[in-house]
């Protein structure tokens, strides 16, 4: 059997639609490779025929056709093409000349067309010239591209169609948005940044990036299957593919804008996306994508909140912005969405992070959330979709604990957590307000406040200061009389961690 | 055949008497390749011709060398529809009223009957005559097999004129034709007369007919059906009281077929048949599974007669060879328009008579005179 | 319920069967009036499963007495034999081949008369009033109280067979008619054949009938009463009284059926192993094969429709020789009284069964002398001329099981060469009475149509439907109708694309309303 990898095989031309036709029988030898076409009008023209040919039979009596098959066969023919005429009787091939075409693995395929040697004529320009084919069917596709919406749902059809494949536009987390990915399609071809032809399960996929972020991450991907093809055929999607990726690419830009506009839809989104848990429907992942968010990959989530509680009514979009480049400043480039009480904000990376990250994030979230009078918590990294919901989760807990240090990384609130459950015990605040007796309306409550406060900030007392808004040498000589009328040391560990809880315990009834 | 006649078909001087018809009945249907009308037509042209040999007595048959080469032969068909004939039966006299017809009173009259074509109902009809008048049937006939077509004939291939022909009726009505290309006006005028006709074609002299025809063809009907033809029906219904008969020593279709020439096709099941009538010509095709191969089909493309035969798209038989279905379990030649799906047959083949198989012969009676896109493959070659 | 009933040649078998299942069976020697040993088998049901007559909702009977009648020459009328189609067919007159012996009992008078019609339904000739009533004069005086008519064409055309009985009836009142066009196929012999036949049978049939409407009404059973017809439906009394003929070969047809009713198995051989003669049919949805070639009926060539069955003289009474030869000689209903172990002096297949323990019937020490290798070389022979002959009805290489019923079955082991499987099921000694008892009701169109090639479907359509509305007509249920077979025979030679078209449709039979129907 010649083998020609640049030639078409006989599914190949059923794909291109150059031949526009019926498989009767005789799948088997669907993939093999067509090097000529040739009309044959008796029985002599089949006898004509050479290896690789592929033969259109302009007679259909039974007898013939099965001669015809018989003669293919022994030359080595690639298909017979029976010719139903527009008009007029035919006589569709029998149960038994379809069981020998089978037997003989000829493919016997059925056309419609008003004159065979319309059909023969075009399957000899795919044939001969493929480069033409190719070039019709990006006519054909293009054409049709430009009257039609260029959204997923016209484009896909219409390489469906027009191509004889089976689209998808693929997330780079593997979902689907429209069209069925290939089954086997392997990770590792969306987790790249090009184009890639790939043998898959029933068949080949041929991907083709549609829209990628700054870094060169593609987020979306356009991913034909093909049954089967020559090296020609493949050539040929790949190409259209590609046309049809930058009608698409343009596409997404068009929603993201439209959605950028509608920034309100942004935090629906992410309410959404958290409340579906587990299970992320395409139509969000779309949606997700098209806002020009990233879904795979490992997410840290962040959720930041006003320092001080008579700012929280006073979430506006210019903060947001503030926001977004105080964090693009320290490095930090994440989706930021504002809620009705504070800002999401998630990081991915391409792999799980090392746990030394966190610190890093902490430092420079610091540095940024400061900037704007805001707290905030950080999650653990989580992978996928449903990763950006936990790690906003944890984020959001974390958040809530944020006080005096400004940025809380879940995993130290741990130790906060242990510490105001205690702080929450009776008899524990029983005997706390009995050790801070004597501290109970001295200046106003001051000293008790600046103790607190000191202690909060691990005795470091130019934060103390800070926090409020006092000179350190105040908090120095507030922190020694204390001492004095407590009749405690707090460099001794136990007492200092004795009035510390005594001091969490007071601030929770107070609250 | 310098003589022609072979050897093994030839036939001195005898009579053909009762106890023949029924044999003679089953080799033309089996000449007949399917066409020419199958058991039931032919049943009615054999009552016949036992109610003309009843009153006419035995008919004499003369091998064709001892006929008197200046004596005048005449030759009768039947043309149309066997089936329509076994409905609107004959009257009994178009044969003899239709050679009235092309003789002249003043014309030497002729001195015996010779065949047309000798395959189905047309075998007979002119043993019919021969016994209605006292006259001897000189073996030969134009076909040596059943053909649709009145200029299929090594007669008319020789040249030999088949005008005048005269064209009669049931009813009395009687048509003349003398014209080139009478085939189409014939079929005309045997349409208006009710859908078959009898019909006889100017004389021949014996000499002319014995030189070009197909010698020794009732001979060779005999033969076909000494050997093939199945014991009575055991139907019991049919049986009565009478103790049935004995089990007869039972030979295999394969024997059968070696000892008068052909060779087995193959034995199948019809799964498949698909006919059409275009213009009054049936045209039809049938795919039958064969019991000896699994998966493997033999296909006969039919019009009138079984023409081709191709195991796997590959001809096997091709017409003027014949081709016989008979019913696997009765025995019985099945014709081409009778074969229905589901009967389990035996196809049989046999070689045509050597006069067809020569070049400038062959162009009137092979796959391509059918319309098939197909050679003549020579007998037993594939 | 319903009761079955098959009067044989030998035995009248019944049961008792309540929708698929066989609630009592019994065995019973025919009389020579049929109806006394019916009214035996019910008296034998209702002894084994007492019931009360009015739940009985129909009698079904299969007969084989108007074939046997035929072929004894016994009970026939005085029949004549009018033939309308001159000019055309003197040819081959009435009777021209039949034996004489059957001729000469029936009379055989034969009138050719003008009339009769073209395929196309041109007239050939106008009838002869005149003509026919001189026939009328003729048969009257000659004491004939039957006619069988028939013209050319009739199927394309049946009024010149209605239009001439009217005017010979006119002549002679009390005349029988019997009309072509409702009895056989084309072929105009063949089918005039049968219906001289059915006329000669006529007398007989009135007889019959009135003699099983008493014995059932003796019995309390008022419930309609079928007759058996050849392709396994049923026909109620009033069409039966009309057309014996198609009784034929019912007896057959209910044994296949029944054996394949009993054995759930709808594609299978069937081999009913009876006293005389062993049949043996293929079986397809669960009726058996239609012959493909006329059907000699004692000699008379005929056309209507008979299962394919085959038969061999072979069965439970056959005598065997003493070199072991089987048959075709046979004690038939004599088994009783002739086999060596009934005390007999006649040794039978069954003798031979008994001895090799095959079966438990008789006085099994009056064969003891029996030779082993004499008893096993005579069943081998039985063995293999079954197996021959199931071998020749088989239509596919694929294993078709066998189904045994029928009393000599017992002559048989349950391993036959080349058979699968070998289903013997219960009941089976009775199959015949099942057969009958499960049949139902058909309607079948057979007739040349002119087709318009784009309209073929259209006409084919019109076809089966006129096939179910005259099974519908015929008293099947609607929703049970289905068509069974369909087959187009273009014909040759001929223009406007002519074919004969036939379609057959059977239903299961309606309890309720089965008041008089109009038979389509």
């Amino acid at each position: 059997m010649i083998s020609d990898g640049d030639s078409l095989t006989v599914r190949d031309l059923l794909g291109v639609g150059a031949l526009d036709g019926q498989v009767l029988a005789g799948a088997r030898g669907l993939d093999t490779e067509v090097l000529d076409v040739r009309l044959a009008a008796d029985i002599g023209a089949v006898e004509a025929c050479a290896a690789g040919d592929l033969v259109i039979l302009t007679g259909h009596a039974p007898y013939l056709v099965e001669v015809a098959l018989r003669r293919a066969y022994s030359a080595d023919v690639r298909a017979v093409v029976l010719v139903r005429p527009t008009s007029g009787s035919y006589q569709p091939p029998s149960a038994a000349t379809l069981s020998f075409a089978n037997r003989l693995g000829v493919p016997l395929v059925q056309t419609q067309a008003a004159d065979p040697l319309l059909v023969a004529d075009g399957l000899r320009t795919a044939v001969r010239r493929p480069d033409v084919s190719a070039a019709r069917l990006l006519n054909a596709v293009t054409a049709r591209m430009r009257r039609g919406k260029a959204d997923p749902r016209t484009v896909l059809p219409i390489l469906d169609e027009e191509l004889g494949v089976v689209t998808a536009l693929v997330s780079a987390d593997g979902t689907a948005i429209e069209g069925t990915t290939p089954l086997g399609l392997p990770e590792s071809v969306l987790a790249s940044s090009v184009p890639a032809v790939v043998e898959v399960a029933d068949g080949t996929a041929v991907a083709v990036p549609v829209e990628s972020d700054r870094t060169g991450h593609v987020r979306l991907w356009l991913v034909s299957h093909l049954r089967s093809g020559g090296k020609r055929w493949v050539d040929t999607v790949m190409q259209i593919s590609q046309v049809a990726s930058w009608a698409l690419g343009k596409w997404v830009a068009e929603e993201r804008l439209d959605v950028e506009r509608r920034a309100r839809s942004r935090g629906s989104l992410l309410a959404e996306l958290l409340a579906c848990g587990d299970d992320v429907p395409p139509q969000l992942v779309q949606q997700a994508v098209l806002a020009g968010w990233r879904l795979d990959g490992w997410h840290t989530g962040v959720y930041a909140v006003p320092q001080t509680p008579d700012h929280r009514m006073a979430l506006d979009p210019s903060r947001t912005e503030r926001l977004r480049a105080s964090l693009a400043r320290r490095g930090l480039h994440g989706q930021v969405v504002e809620g009705a009480e504070g800002w999401s904000f998630w990081l991915t990376n391409d792999a799980e992070p090392p746990q030394s990250q966190h610190r890093e994030i902490t430092m420079r979230l610091q540095q940024a959330v400061a900037s704007c009078a805001l707290v905030a918590g950080v999650g653990r990294p989580h992978p996928g979709a449903r990763g950006i919901a936990r790690s906003l989760g944890e984020a959001r807990e974390a958040a809530a604990m944020a006080g005096p240090s400004k940025v809380v990384h879940i995993d130290e609130l741990g130790v906060r957590r242990l510490l105001s459950m205690a702080a929450e015990t009776p008899a524990l605040v029983d005997q706390a307000t009995r050790l801070l007796d004597p501290l109970t309306g001295v200046e106003d409550g001051q000293l008790l406040r600046t103790l607190a406060v000191y202690l909060d900030e691990e005795s470091v007392t130019s934060a103390a200061a800070a926090r409020l808004g006092v000179h350190r040498n105040t908090v120095s000589q507030r922190i020694s009389r204390a001492e004095q009328l407590l009749g405690v040391s707090l460099l001794n560990p136990d007492e200092r961690l004795a009035v510390h809880l005594a001091c969490r315990a007071a601030r929770a009834t107070e609250e | 055949m310098p003589s022609g006649c072979s050897p093994h078909y030839c036939l001195r001087m005898r009579l053909l008497t009762h106890s023949d018809v029924d044999r003679l009945a089953f080799g033309v249907i089996m000449l007949g390749s399917g066409g020419g009308g199958g058991e039931e037509d032919v049943h009615a042209v054999t009552t016949m011709l036992r109610q003309a040999m009843r009153t006419g007595g035995p008919v004499r048959v003369l091998d064709a060398g001892e006929a008197d080469p200046e004596a005048l032969g005449v030759r009768v068909g039947l043309i149309g529809a066997p089936t329509v004939m076994i409905e609107k039966l004959p009257s009994g006299d178009e044969a003899a009223e239709a050679l009235r017809a092309v003789q002249s009173p003043g014309d030497v009259p002729v001195s015996a009957v010779i065949g047309w074509e000798i395959g189905g109902c047309n075998g007979l009809f002119p043993l019919v005559l021969a016994a209605q008048l006292g006259l001897p049937y000189v073996d030969v006939d134009g076909m040596g097999r059943a053909f649709p077509r009145i200029d299929q004939t090594t007669y008319d291939a020789a040249g030999l004129p088949t005008t005048p022909l005269a064209i009669t009726e049931p009813s009395g009505n009687r048509a003349l034709l003398d014209s080139t290309g009478i085939e189409k006006l014939a079929r005309t005028v045997m349409v208006d007369f009710g859908g078959w006709a009898m019909m006889v074609a100017k004389p021949l002299r014996l000499g002319d007919a014995v030189k070009v025809g197909v010698t020794g063809s009732l001979a060779r009907a005999l033969e076909l059906g000494t050997v093939w033809a199945p014991p009575p029906s055991d139907r019991h219904w049919a049986s009565s009281q009478e103790e049935p008969a004995p089990p007869q020593v039972v030979r295999t279709p394969e024997e059968r077929a070696a000892a008068s020439g052909g060779f087995v096709v193959t034995r199948g099941k019809v799964i498949e048949v698909w006919r059409e009538s275009t213009g009054g010509f049936p045209r039809g095709t049938v795919a039958v599974q064969r019991l000896d191969a699994d998966d493997s089909y033999v296909r006969l493309e039919m019009q009138g007669e079984y023409l081709v035969a191709l195991a796997d798209g590959e001809p096997l038989v091709t017409t003027p060879d014949l081709i016989c279905c008979l019913d696997a379990e009765t025995g019985r030649a099945i014709a081409a328009e009778r074969l229905s799906y589901g009967t389990v047959i035996d196809v049989v083949a046999f070689p045509a008579p050597s006069q067809w198989v020569r070049p400038r012969m062959l162009g009137r009676v092979d796959p391509r005179a059918f319309g098939y896109d197909l050679d003549y493959v020579p007998f037993g070659l594939s | 319920m319903r009761i079955g009933i098959d009067v044989g040649g030998t035995n009248t078998d019944a049961v008792l069967v309540d929708g698929r299942k066989v609630l009592a069976e019994t065995k019973t020697e025919t009389t020579l009036d049929v109806t006394t040993g019916i009214v035996r088998a019910v008296c034998g049901l209702l002894e084994a499963y007492p019931f009360h007559p009015s739940d009985v909702r129909a009698v079904m009977i299969g007969t084989t007495h108007f074939v046997n009648a035929i072929i004894e020459g016994r009970g026939l009328a005085p029949t004549a034999a009018v033939r309308l189609g001159l000019p055309a067919t003197r040819a081959l007159p009435p009777f021209v081949d039949w034996p004489q012996r059957l001729r000469d009992l029936i009379g055989g008078h034969a009138y050719l008369c003008h009339g009769g019609h073209e395929y196309d339904g041109r007239v050939i000739s106008p009838l002869n009033e005149d003509e026919l009533r001189g026939v009328a004069t003729d048969i009257a005086g000659k004491g004939v109280r039957s006619v069988a008519i028939s013209s050319v064409f009739s199927l394309v055309n049946g009024d010149a067979e209605r239009q001439a009985a009217e005017i010979l009836t006119a002549e002679v009142p009390g005349l029988m008619v019997s009309f072509s066009h409702e009895i056989g196929r084309i072929g105009l012999l063949e089918r005039e054949n049968a219906t001289i036949i059915n006329a000669a049978l006529r007398e007989l049939a009135e007889q019959i009938a009135n003699g099983l409407v008493a014995s059932l009404t003796t019995q309390g059973i008022t419930a309609p009463l079928y007759l058996s017809q050849n392709d396994g439906t049923l026909m109620d009394l009033e069409y039966a009284r009309c057309y014996p003929v198609a009784t034929f070969a019912s007896g057959p047809t209910n044994s296949m059926r029944g054996g394949a009713f009993l054995s759930g198995l709808g594609e299978c051989a069937v081999v009913d192993v009876g006293g005389t003669t062993t049949d043996i049919g293929v079986l397809h949805n669960g009726f058996p094969r239609e012959s493909p070639s006329e059907v000699s009926i004692s000699g008379v060539r005929t056309n209507f429709r008979m299962p394919d069955v085959l038969s061999v003289a072979l069965g439970g009474g056959s005598v065997i020789g003493d070199t072991g030869a089987i048959g075709p000689a046979s004690v038939g209903h004599l088994l009783s009284r002739k086999a060596l172990v009934f005390g007999g002096d006649t040794l039978t297949a069954t003798d031979v069964a008994v001895a090799a323990g095959l079966a438990d019937v008789g006085d099994p020490s009056l064969v003891r002398h029996l030779d082993r290798s004499f008893t096993s070389t005579v069943l081998k022979q039985v063995a293999d001329r079954i197996a021959g002959i199931i071998d020749r009805v088989r239509t596919s290489p694929a294993p078709l099981p066998v189904v045994l019923v029928g009393g000599g079955s017992i002559l048989l082991r349950d391993e036959i060469d080349g058979v699968a499987s070998v289903v013997r099921p219960e009941h089976h000694r009775v199959a015949n009475a099942i057969g009958a008892a499960i049949a139902q009701v058909g309607g079948e169109v057979d007739r040349v149509f002119t087709m318009d090639a784009q309209r073929r479907e259209e006409t084919l359509d019109s076809a089966r439907q006129e096939a179910v509305d005259k099974a519908v007509a015929a008293g099947a249920r609607a929703d049970t109708v289905r068509v069974v077979e369909v087959e187009e025979i273009p014909l040759a030679y001929l223009p406007g694309n002519a074919s004969r078209i036939r379609a057959r449709a059977v239903g299961d039979l309606v309890f309720e309303d089965v008041a008089r129907r109009a038979r389509a």
